[in-house]
């Protein structure tokens, strides 16, 4: 069980990425919860029973973790601010352009609460509105409402930083 | 960028971070600091504490008290009414207790971490709502354990007392019990308020910040399903 439960988290540990990315500012803090990440799959793994797709299973259980995760209060001084370093620009070409793009989404999304961080994160890897609903435990339609704040949100904050 | 290019941007990013599966494996093997599971412990080690108290208590009322009174006391005896009210406080005591250990438990099956966010919010509130009350819980079984104590202490401890001057109850004057009874409310009024104060206050401190979050979270969710 331990080999197949590595394997699917090897295949699939981007997702897990993307969520410490989204929550958490600092290095060490995204690899706490990129541990505890794994950890909460492993304990909830044996129940899994594959009546949902794998990556909304890791969805749903990054994003509770996530949410629900207790920050002691740590100073850091030379914390790294800007989470999507760990991450590459696939297109080289507008390297430059994306990277500020990057940046510009990054200052906008930190300003969103938590559960607005969860839906827009969905979004942004093409779930549908239906998967989102699965995972946050709210109505289709709900959803849709608040993407639409979200966006609006988004709008303004990145309108503010440009 | 305007919100259609966020995808787009979004889309453009992949992790540099690939760990293997050896440092998966490894990162298994490490405890990990999870509150919500130490608070679950800590709710089970509570539990078994406060069972141990409550068996000790009883003990205390039907075996260890009146074999200490007859081994102190002779021809003294534990009156009726003050049995009755042991009993009835002991009742009163496993009564809350199971009924806390019913709630526990009927919030734990909930749900697991691979539930939906909103379930999993309303379980982790639940029990930290239950590790708090389990603190009270502790502060009435022994404030009720003091009470009890005090006045089967201060009743024997009188008739002792009366009894060696062949007098009796009635003997004494009203006032004196009176001031008596009033001593024993202020000094068990300060106690058990203080003990409350002082736990409220560290529950607050430790988890308030935490708590908050999550109601919010939850009222977020909810207040857009309403």
């Amino acid at each position: 069980m331990e080999r197949e439960f590595l394997q699917i988290i090897r295949e699939n540990q981007g997702i897990i990425h993307k969520v410490c990315n989204m929550y958490c500012d600092a290095e060490e803090d995204r690899n706490d919860l990129f541990q505890e990440i794994v950890a909460q799959l492993w304990k909830s793994y044996p129940s899994f029973r594959k009546e949902s797709k794998v990556t909304t299973w890791m969805y749903r259980v990054g994003l509770n973790t996530a949410i629900t995760s207790f920050k002691k209060n740590k100073r850091r001084p030379d914390q790294n601010l800007l989470p999507f370093e760990n991450f590459e620009v696939a297109d080289e070409n507008h390297e430059a352009e994306t990277e500020e793009n990057i940046k510009l989404l990054h200052r906008a999304v930190a300003q969103l609460t938590g559960i607005e961080k969860s839906i827009i994160l969905l979004f942004l890897e093409n779930k549908k509105y239906e998967d989102i609903a699965e995972i946050t435990g709210i109505t289709q339609n709900y959803v849709r409402v608040k993407m639409n704040r979200i966006k609006k949100k988004l709008k303004i904050l990145m309108d503010k930083e440009e | 960028m305007e919100l259609k290019d966020l995808k787009e941007t979004w889309a453009r990013l992949s992790s540099r971070k690939e760990l293997d599966e050896g440092q998966l494996r490894e990162m298994l093997r490490r405890k990990t600091g999870n509150l919500v599971d130490r608070i679950d412990r800590n709710v089970r080690i509570g539990f078994g504490v406060l069972f141990v108290f409550i068996v000790l208590f009883i003990l205390d009322d039907f075996i260890f008290a009146p074999k200490l009174l007859n081994d102190v006391a002779t021809g003294i005896d534990i009156p009726q009414w003050l049995m009755f009210l042991s009993v009835f406080a002991n009742v009163l005591i496993i009564v809350t207790f199971v009924y806390f250990v019913i709630q526990y438990y009927k919030v734990k099956k909930n749900c697991d971490i691979s539930c939906n966010l909103k379930e999993t919010l309303v379980k982790i509130i639940g029990t930290l709502r239950i590790y708090q009350r389990l603190f009270y819980l502790a502060l009435l079984i022994f404030s009720i354990a003091m009470v009890l104590q005090f006045i089967s202490g201060m009743f024997l401890g009188a008739q002792v007392e009366l009894h060696e001057k062949d007098m009796l109850f009635s003997d004494v004057a009203v006032g004196k019990w009176l001031v008596l009874f009033v001593l024993g409310l202020v000094v068990l009024g300060i106690t058990v308020g203080g003990i409350f104060l002082l736990l409220r206050w560290g529950f607050h401190r430790l988890y308030g910040n935490y708590l908050d979050k999550l109601k919010q979270n939850l009222s977020e969710l909810n207040e857009i399903g309403n």
